[in-house]
């Protein structure tokens, strides 16, 4: 169960400082206004503004070609504020991570449900989990999403930039300039949350409970 | 030593190593949060898998930012944003004026007494023509009881009925504000006023006597007859048995069949049914199984009924009896397409 099945489908940049990051000389060159490098640092990092978008928003939402848009013009723009404390992809995937909360808290202050899921029907693995163990993954994931549009800004981050895109503590403070202790702290609100909202929901507790038939 | 947090990141980049890969299942088999967590990041991962078009869509969608980067077209939020700003910032100022002017009008309506209910523009004139002392008697005759002297006739002039009696909210302030000032001026002006009756006071106290001289009584508290438990609420049981179920099975089969008995109509009681019905399939009991999913299943309005149909039919095929599970394949495929069950059923059905 806890054993990864397929390939990893995470394709971040190399950890900071274990090498110089390829992006950086890119934007440094695109905040000066080079035609070529802007769109050269686009196409290198709208995939993965575009993974964040789907994860956040759902694969079949239909924001998210537009969040990744403006998503994407978040990024030039936020060029000169590049520290290079951290890699320009985890810094676009921040920028992401916020638009795409910003579109949630939007849709969910509109009442407006988004589109189902599709995404087990992308899902193609060598080893495929048990039906119950995607409908937990599904359900542990819609709960999720639900609480980065009602968890306090700075909180609803930290748990989306960990469980979504998959950054550690330490790339995360990295990322939003929070001391490491912070962090960690959110992070263990957030997973508190996200066990109470599993205790108020009786499906999602009878999904944590199928696995249950070993005593832990 | 890595946390676990880190060690479910680390496993969603690549292969863990032996130590790690232990240490993460010890924290996932103690912790439903990290179980979840485990599970969620295997669906963000499905959700953020990449399409089989999004190399064009990436390049449709940089030319996009490119064009309205350098042609300098403000995104739509900072244009909704200057919008509002447009319409705010003229209605903050003839707010910031209308506060002014209304305060201004107060502060010279303390120092000039001639503050008067509003009157309507067809009044105007006619308060135009009356005589300053009509006009300032206005006033009192909004706010009567300024001890209006025993001389002073009535004010039955039309001009004076025709001023004060178009302002609606006039009859309504002048009792409030006559209850308010009236004793403050009887105070001041009588030397020794008849004290209020207070008659609400008096009234209270008899009520309130009771009370004071309880503590004072020395009587012994009479113990009382033990009076039998009642039984725990569905709601409890059903959390004390979801407790249990982490570390002791047969005493939360315990609970949750004292839930059916006790509640059988209850949510709980049917959720609970499940559980006994998955328990029981995991041991290889399929006859129980199948009855605990089939009661589930006769509920109305189940939310859980496509893991009921989903236990009963694999109950049914566990025990050999494919001919009567088939239907329930056919109904989980149909009736719930999109859950990750009807994929199972179908390949079934397909057998």
């Amino acid at each position: 169960m806890w054993k990864r099945r397929g390939p990893p489908t995470l394709q971040l940049a190399p950890e900071p400082g274990s090498e110089p990051d390829p992006l950086v000389d890119l934007a440094r060159r695109a905040r000066d206004g080079d035609a070529a490098a802007v769109h050269a640092l686009l196409v290198a990092v709208i995939p993965s503004l575009l993974r964040v978008a789907r994860q956040i928003l759902g694969p079949g939402h239909p924001e998210v070609n537009d969040v990744t848009q403006e998503a994407a013009c978040g990024v030039l723009a936020g060029l000169p504020r590049f520290r290079e404390e951290c890699t320009l992809l985890h810094f676009a995937c921040r920028i992401a991570v916020l638009t795409s909360m910003n579109a949630r808290r939007r849709e969910r202050s509109r009442a407006v449900k988004a589109r189902g899921l599709s995404e087990l029907s992308h899902f193609v693995a060598e080893n495929p989990p048990t039906p119950e163990q995607l409908l937990l993954g599904q359900r542990a994931a819609e709960v999720i999403r639900e609480l980065l549009a009602s968890l306090p800004k700075a909180q609803a981050e930290v748990l989306g930039l960990h469980h979504v895109v998959g950054l550690t503590a330490a790339e995360i403070a990295g990322v939003t300039g929070a001391p490491l202790e912070t962090v960690r702290s959110r992070l263990r609100l957030g997973r508190q949350a996200l066990q109470q909202r599993v205790q108020c929901d009786q499906r999602l507790l009878e999904a944590v409970g199928m696995n249950d038939d070993q005593p832990r | 030593m890595t946390s676990p947090d880190d060690l479910l990141i680390k496993r969603r980049r690549g292969p863990l190593r032996a130590a790690e890969e232990q240490q993460l299942e010890a924290a996932v088999r103690a912790s439903r949060a990290y179980e979840l967590s485990l599970h969620a990041g295997d669906a963000f991962d499905r959700a953020g898998a990449a399409a089989p078009d999004d190399a064009e869509l990436t390049r449709a969608l940089a030319c996009n930012v490119e064009r309205r980067w350098f042609s300098g077209v403000p995104s739509v939020r900072r244009r909704r944003r200057i919008a509002v700003l447009w319409i705010a910032l003229p209605l903050a100022f003839a707010g910031a004026a209308a506060a002014s002017y209304g305060s201004y009008r107060a502060f010279s309506g303390q120092s000039e007494p001639t503050v008067a209910p509003v009157p309507s523009p067809a009044h105007v004139p006619a308060r135009a023509h009356l005589p300053a002392a009509q006009v300032r008697a206005a006033p009192s005759a909004v706010v009567p009881p300024r001890a209006p002297e025993p001389s002073e006739p009535p004010r039955s002039e039309p001009a004076a009925v025709v001023l004060l009696a178009p302002a609606p909210p006039a009859p309504k302030l002048t009792p409030h504000r006559s209850v308010r000032r009236a004793p403050l001026q009887a105070d001041s002006e009588a030397n020794a006023p008849e004290p209020e009756p207070r008659q609400p006071i008096t009234s209270k106290q008899p009520v309130s006597s009771p009370l004071q001289s309880k503590p004072s009584e020395s009587k012994p508290p009479e113990p009382k007859p033990p009076e039998p438990e009642p039984p725990a609420s569905p709601r409890a049981l059903f959390r004390r048995g979801q407790l249990l179920r982490q570390t002791d099975w047969p005493a939360a089969i315990a609970v949750y069949s004292q839930l059916i008995e006790l509640y059988p109509d209850s949510t709980e009681a049917s959720i609970a049914e499940l559980a006994l019905g998955k328990w029981a399939l995991a041991r290889g009991l399929n006859d129980e199984a199948i009855t605990r999913f089939r009661a589930h299943r006769r509920r109305v309005g189940s939310a859980l009924e496509a893991e009921a149909l989903w236990g009963e039919a694999r109950a049914l095929d566990a025990s050999g009896q494919r001919i009567l599970a088939r239907p329930l394949w056919q109904q989980l495929s149909e009736r719930y397409p999109a859950s990750p069950y009807a994929t199972v059923a179908r390949e079934r059905l397909r057998d």
